[in-house]
């Protein structure tokens, strides 16, 4: 049973009488524990194919299934489903609550999952990320952008998900800090049985990360 | 005047929360000629504010000390506001990072190309149309006379990014500073736009500042770089030799990248308190 399993997805939109295919006629299948790269340009649908993939668009038509259950078009994401597929997205700063503390950041998919002993596991969370419980009562505005990516991670794995879908996690960061970033992750994936799809323009970051990897241009994959 | 760029004892700093002051940049010194200098390190490291220093851009909060600045002959510390503008694309061009937010959206290109002729010289209509058409075909772009009746959001990337080049190179400045003028552009694009960068800077016999995160880019592309960890300087040598630098943090920012032979290994990551300590 493959983790992902996409066949024939398509997603288009009209412009005036033209009708735009962002992403055309893709198949592609993850295994467990694989790590699954994305590459493409900008523009090129590898970004649309992993939102789909988080429930986050809903407007496509073809097959999907997760975990070997299939997934309907225009619907929610709904129960485990939701616990299993988590996301790590581009820009650390866009995606926490500017806001919110750290521990209200973290506690959140915690209580809305009905998970009891929400504090001790915030700074448990916290500790697989390299951080010491102190941080929780900072705001991210305080934290630099590589620590914020730590804490979007540290989001991401509280509900122990199967599938975690990485989008573009290291762009915005340093090179350096890319360097800490991508050991996180295979370090994480070496404690834990833990499914990665990756997403990413940048080769060299595929390359070092992924298993196996497909290419997409102008929606379709073409190696 | 045998250099181009001098910076002696140059200090940076700004007023930090708290009373105190937050040191950006401390005790900079280099100098250069007409060549490729790449000035290269992490983010807050100063290199965009030394950058922003030389065209006189630096943030108005910024207390600015040097023993020497000069660019061209040229002493920045006596600069009063009055003089940076004359000074600005007629003798240091500046390229920004982004061609999207550094053109104007409401202005058409040729309109763009032709500010600095406008503000620097008297010409007559005619060879300033000449000079902006001639500059706009030595960056590679395709059709000039169609090009300058159109706008910023009708180009694409790389477009845009020959075009700020072109705004800069008509002008015939002494020194182009580049600020990650490839960081917003598309892979397969920064290789072609640094050729042209290189080759536009080589044939005019200018000096060219890259100021870049990439350090294979400056490797490739520069004669010299500077390394600089949190303000200030921590390596400097010839480009060529960055790959094979003893110093900790350039040889661990050269390791830590990704690649295919890294496949399933942890990188190398910096040990920051063994840099500060070796500074």
């Amino acid at each position: 049973m493959s983790v992902v399993d996409i066949s024939g997805l398509n997603v288009s939109f009209r412009q005036g009488s033209d009708e735009v295919h962002v992403v055309n006629d893709v198949s592609l299948k993850v295994e467990q524990g694989e790590t699954f790269g994305l590459v493409g340009a900008s523009g090129s649908g590898k970004s649309t194919v992993l939102r789909i993939l988080a429930g986050l668009n809903p407007d496509w038509s073809g097959s999907l299934r997760l975990f070997g259950d299939p997934v309907q078009p225009h619907s929610r994401f709904t129960g485990e489903l939701r616990r299993r597929v988590q996301m790590v997205f581009q820009h650390p700063y866009g995606s926490l609550h500017p806001s919110h503390t750290i521990r209200r950041i973290l506690s959140e998919p915690l209580i809305v999952h009905k998970r009891p002993n929400v504090r001790a596991r915030v700074t448990e969370a916290l500790a697989q990320v390299g951080f010491g419980p102190e941080i929780a009562d900072r705001r991210p505005h305080q934290l630099s952008g590589g620590q914020r990516q730590r804490i979007g991670i540290a989001r991401a794995l509280l509900l122990d998900p199967d599938l975690l879908l990485l989008d573009e996690p290291t762009s915005a960061l340093d090179t350096s800090v890319q360097a800490e970033i991508l050991n996180l992750l295979t370090t994480i994936k070496r404690t834990r049985p833990i499914t990665y799809v990756l997403v990413s323009h940048d080769r060299d970051v595929v390359a070092h990360m992924c298993d196996r990897q497909v290419v997409m241009s102008g929606g379709k994959i073409v190696a | 005047m045998s250099n181009l760029v001098n910076v002696q004892n140059l200090a940076i700093s700004f007023p930090a929360a708290g009373g105190g002051r937050f040191e950006a940049i401390r005790s900079l010194s280099f100098a250069m000629g007409a060549e490729k200098l790449g000035i290269v390190g992490e983010s807050g490291s100063g290199k965009s504010l030394t950058a922003l220093t030389l065209s006189g851009l630096a943030p108005r909060a910024a207390a600015i000390t040097a023993d020497r600045l000069e660019v061209a002959g040229n002493d920045l510390r006596r600069f009063t506001p009055r003089d940076w503008p004359a000074y600005r694309g007629a003798v240091a061009g500046l390229v920004m990072q982004d061609p999207k937010s550094a053109l104007n959206p409401s202005l058409t290109i040729g309109r763009q190309v032709e500010e600095t002729l406008r503000f620097h010289h008297r010409l007559p209509a005619r060879e300033r149309r000449e000079r902006v058409l001639a500059a706009l075909d030595a960056v590679g772009l395709p059709d000039p006379k169609t090009l300058v009746t159109l706008y910023p959001h009708q180009l694409s990337g790389g477009m845009g990014q020959r075009v700020m080049i072109a705004a800069m190179l008509v002008n015939e400045p002494k020194l182009l500073i580049a600020d990650e003028p490839t960081s917003a552009l598309d892979e397969a694009l920064r290789e072609q736009v640094l050729e042209l960068l290189v080759s536009v800077v080589e044939s005019r016999r200018m000096g060219l500042i890259l100021i870049s995160h990439d350090l294979a880019q400056v490797a490739r592309h520069c004669d010299r770089a500077l390394v600089m960890y949190r303000g200030r300087l921590a390596d400097e040598g010839r480009a060529a030799d960055l790959p094979t630098s003893t110093n900790l943090y350039t040889s661990t920012l050269w390791a830590c990248r990704p690649s295919a032979a890294t496949h399933g290994q942890l990188l190398p990551t910096l040990d920051r308190a063994a840099i500060e300590a070796s500074l």
